[in-house]
């Protein structure tokens, strides 16, 4: 493998490599022009849809109105002619009492037009640059719905591109929360693993700013003594005396002692990396479903819908960091006694300059690496939560929440519209894409995985 | 070893304490109580409101409503729910069994699928079976398990109404007039019923890990024991199950103990689409009910389950590698 490398006259950066080798992996080339059009049609979502996502009809109603028929044959000639479509009339099924349509060819053809101007419908791209600018549309009454209505009558395609605005920016967002909080916690936890912070002054060091500090934290610790004490006098009051009473005061007034013994004469030391990996154990401890659903329920759900985004895109990156922090822990760990990390500590360089300059740049092939192959599983996490009505809320939309009109409304709404599964195949191609980049990023940033 | 033992089981002990009081926090934290939606109904007084409360406990401060509940939690008393009218261990008992019908068979199938898949796509690298499995997983793992369910569903229901005939349920656990068949015929139906939702359920998992199991087996492969094991003469048989394979299932055993707590805790939103009567909708239930002891009380559960896990597992991996040990 090193041979390859050598036979090449001229030295490569790691970049370099990565990129040709990523190249050589045809999965993650097909996966990166997917992301490609995705996010263009995602960036450009006025230009590519022809409805306004909130647009709907109140006369004549067109809910629930199945993917329109584009012809491309003039029935009349019988040859090819340009496509076209029929305005549709509406009824009701006797029977189902479900709104039916019927194409009426008696109003006319409505020819398929492209780069029209709807000026009764702007839009604004990045809500900087305003236009009326449509791909493709036809002239009313003749309307287009490539992917069919939902129940108001609102075009469910252009609803699936504006949706898959959150959709796929809530993935990258999320993953950039819980990565920046992995980075720094299991940063500390790695770097200063086995070199523990002094968390208060003992008596000797109450000079210059000890005079402040030393105070101070001999406040906040006798504080939770006595909050220790506290609490198990609480629970004696509450429940009367037995063993688990005798057990608590126990453990309560072992750590008053503990403390008064201690204060005064030596520093309290607590090893950062044991405080948050115990953390990232507590917060692994609790199913991920429903520790996301708790925290979204601490929420009143009828928040500002532009809030409930971020709290969306808070809550998945601060249940996903725990897993990062662990590995970053690791390579920190094993980077800090690498030769030139000690290297660079004996010519006098700082903590920050080792971190900066030696320690992060060893972690960022793998960082890349696992941001593209965690933002599809954010990207699900968002969809589920949206499915189940806790995400994102109107008027903005997402694939999940869009999905969710397949389950309202018992077997029907599904059976008989089968069109509303769409945004489930936009969730399962936006991860297939990311899965099939993250992966080929992982084998280009790989030397074993060289081809 | 019984030291490590015993010092393991002193660490899980803030741990413990503090997961169960986080969940507490956090369903405490939401705003209004189990009372709030019953604050609405006219029909209901405020001193009845005000009785209740004081009978729920839940006018006292937080703190000794969490070292109340911790009292009985020590006396093996979960709580009592406060929707159901019942003590918590009763209701949430036959959900999770329920819940265990889809779990434990596609656990097994986890198992007995990822793992010769996993072999076979390390020893046949980039042949077109190889290939061709690659490809299915990346397709289970794009799928969201919802989105499965209601494919699955929507074609069985196409091809009712074509046909006439029920290939598999859709919907719920059991058929109707269930309560009259003889037990045999329960078992069957209920298994009848568990087909699709195990297939979507395993679907996604044995993706995932039949990869990992790939990766993990081709890094083991190229090591040089491996050629060692190879030069020296031993049949492939033994190179691949007794050099290769012990190795590349390290990872795998570390990780077991999370079956323990995934075993309980239900087969997430498939449970939901499929109105299959599992843990999930009832805790989903809860949690919107804020039923606090309900909640708290099968977290609880779960957590002591992933600990216990998380030693075991750690104890298990000293007997799969000798290179590892505890002092």
């Amino acid at each position: 493998m090193r041979a390859s490398a050598a036979k090449t006259p001229q030295s490569q950066s790691l970049t370099q490599v990565a990129l040709r080798q990523f190249r050589k992996h045809p999965l993650a080339v097909w996966g990166l022009r997917i992301l490609l059009v995705l996010y263009t049609f995602a960036l450009f979502a006025g230009f590519f849809t022809p409805y306004d996502p909130n647009y709907y009809e109140l006369y004549p109603p067109k809910g629930h109105h199945p993917p329109t028929r584009i012809h491309f044959v003039d029935p009349e000639t019988g040859k090819l002619s340009r496509p076209f479509v029929y305005a549709t009339k509406r009824s009701i099924d006797p029977v189902s009492l479900q709104p039916r349509y019927e194409e009426d060819p008696s109003q006319g053809k409505f020819y398929l037009r492209f780069f029209v101007r709807t000026p009764d419908q702007p839009y604004t791209i990045l809500r900087v640059f305003r236009s009326d600018l449509r791909l493709f549309g036809v002239d009313p009454p003749g309307r287009i719905f490539l992917m069919g209505t939902d129940n108001f009558g609102r075009d469910l395609y252009s609803r699936l591109v504006y949706g898959g605005q959150v959709s796929l920016t809530i993935g990258i967002l999320s993953a950039l929360v819980s990565f920046v909080l992995g980075l720094v916690l299991g940063g500390i936890a790695g770097y200063f693993s086995g070199r523990p912070f002094a968390l208060s002054l003992p008596l000797r060091a109450w000079r210059g700013r000890g005079w402040l500090l030393g105070p101070l934290s001999w406040a906040i610790w006798g504080g939770l003594a006595l909050g220790a004490l506290y609490l198990a006098w609480t629970y004696y009051s509450l429940t009367g005396l037995g063993v688990l009473q005798l057990l608590a005061a126990g453990v309560a007034l072992w750590f008053a002692f503990f403390l008064l013994k201690t204060l005064p004469f030596r520093p309290l030391l607590l090893d950062p990396d044991n405080l948050i990996m115990r953390l990232v154990e507590i917060i692994a401890a609790i199913p991920t479903l429903f520790l996301l659903i708790s925290l979204r329920a601490v929420f009143p759900t009828n928040i500002d819908p532009l809030f409930t985004f971020y709290l969306v895109v808070g809550l998945l990156g601060f249940i996903g960091w725990g897993g990062l922090a662990r590995v970053v822990r690791g390579i920190v760990l094993s980077v800090r006694e690498m030769d030139y990390v000690q290297a660079a500590r004996a010519l006098g360089a700082s903590d920050a300059r080792i971190i900066a300059r030696h320690v992060l740049p060893a972690t960022a092939s793998y960082i890349i690496v696992s941001l593209s192959l965690t933002i599809p599983g954010f990207i699900l996490g968002e969809s589920g939560l949206s499915f189940l009505g806790l995400g994102v809320t109107e008027p903005y939309t997402s694939w999940g929440l869009l999905l969710q009109a397949a389950q309202q409304g018992g077997f029907a709404s599904f059976v008989d519209r089968p069109w509303v599964l769409w945004p489930g195949f936009f969730i399962f191609v936006s991860i297939m894409a990311w899965n099939f980049v993250g992966d080929g990023l992982r084998d280009a940033f790989d030397p074993r995985r060289r081809r | 070893m019984t030291a490590y033992i015993l010092r393991r089981i002193l660490y899980l002990v803030p741990t413990f304490f503090g997961a169960t009081f986080l969940a507490f926090l956090i369903i405490q934290l939401a705003p209004g109580d189990y009372l709030t939606q019953l604050e609405l109904d006219p029909k209901v007084t405020p001193e009845t409101i005000a009785r209740l409360r004081s009978q729920f406990g839940l006018d006292r401060p937080i703190h000794e409503q969490y070292l109340l509940w911790m009292h009985n939690l020590l006396h093996l008393n979960l709580g009592y729910s406060f929707a159901y009218q019942a003590p918590v261990l009763d209701i949430v008992w036959p959900r999770v069994v329920n819940s265990m019908v889809i779990v434990v068979p596609s656990t097994l199938f986890l198992f007995l699928v990822a793992i010769p898949v996993g072999i076979y796509g390390a020893l046949r690298q980039y042949s077109l079976g190889d290939r061709v499995i690659s490809f299915l997983a990346y397709i289970g793992l794009a799928i969201p398990n919802f989105f499965l369910a209601l494919i699955f569903m929507y074609l069985i229901l196409q091809v009712y109404f074509r046909t006439g005939v029920m290939v598999f349920p859709v919907s719920g656990m059991t058929s109707s007039g269930f309560e009259q068949f003889d037990p045999w015929k329960k078992i069957l139906d209920i298994a009848w019923h568990a087909v699709i939702p195990i297939i979507v359920v395993t679907t996604s998992d044995i993706a995932g890990f039949s990869r990992v199991m790939r990766g993990q087996m081709l890094e083991v492969l190229s090591q040089d024991y491996i050629r060692t094991a190879r030069a020296k003469g031993l049949a492939e048989r033994v190179v691949v199950y007794k050099h290769a394979l012990r190795n590349a299932v390290i990872p795998f055993v570390a990780n077991i103990g999370g079956i323990l707590p995934g075993l309980i805790s239900g087969a997430g939103l498939v449970e939901v689409v499929m109105a299959w009567p599992g843990i999930t909708p009832l805790l989903l239930d809860s949690l919107q009910q804020q039923d606090l002891y309900m909640v708290a009380g099968f977290l609880t559960i779960g957590l002591v389950l992933l600990m216990v896990g998380n030693l075991l597992s750690d104890l298990l991996l000293t007997w799969v590698d000798p290179r590892i040990r505890y002092e």
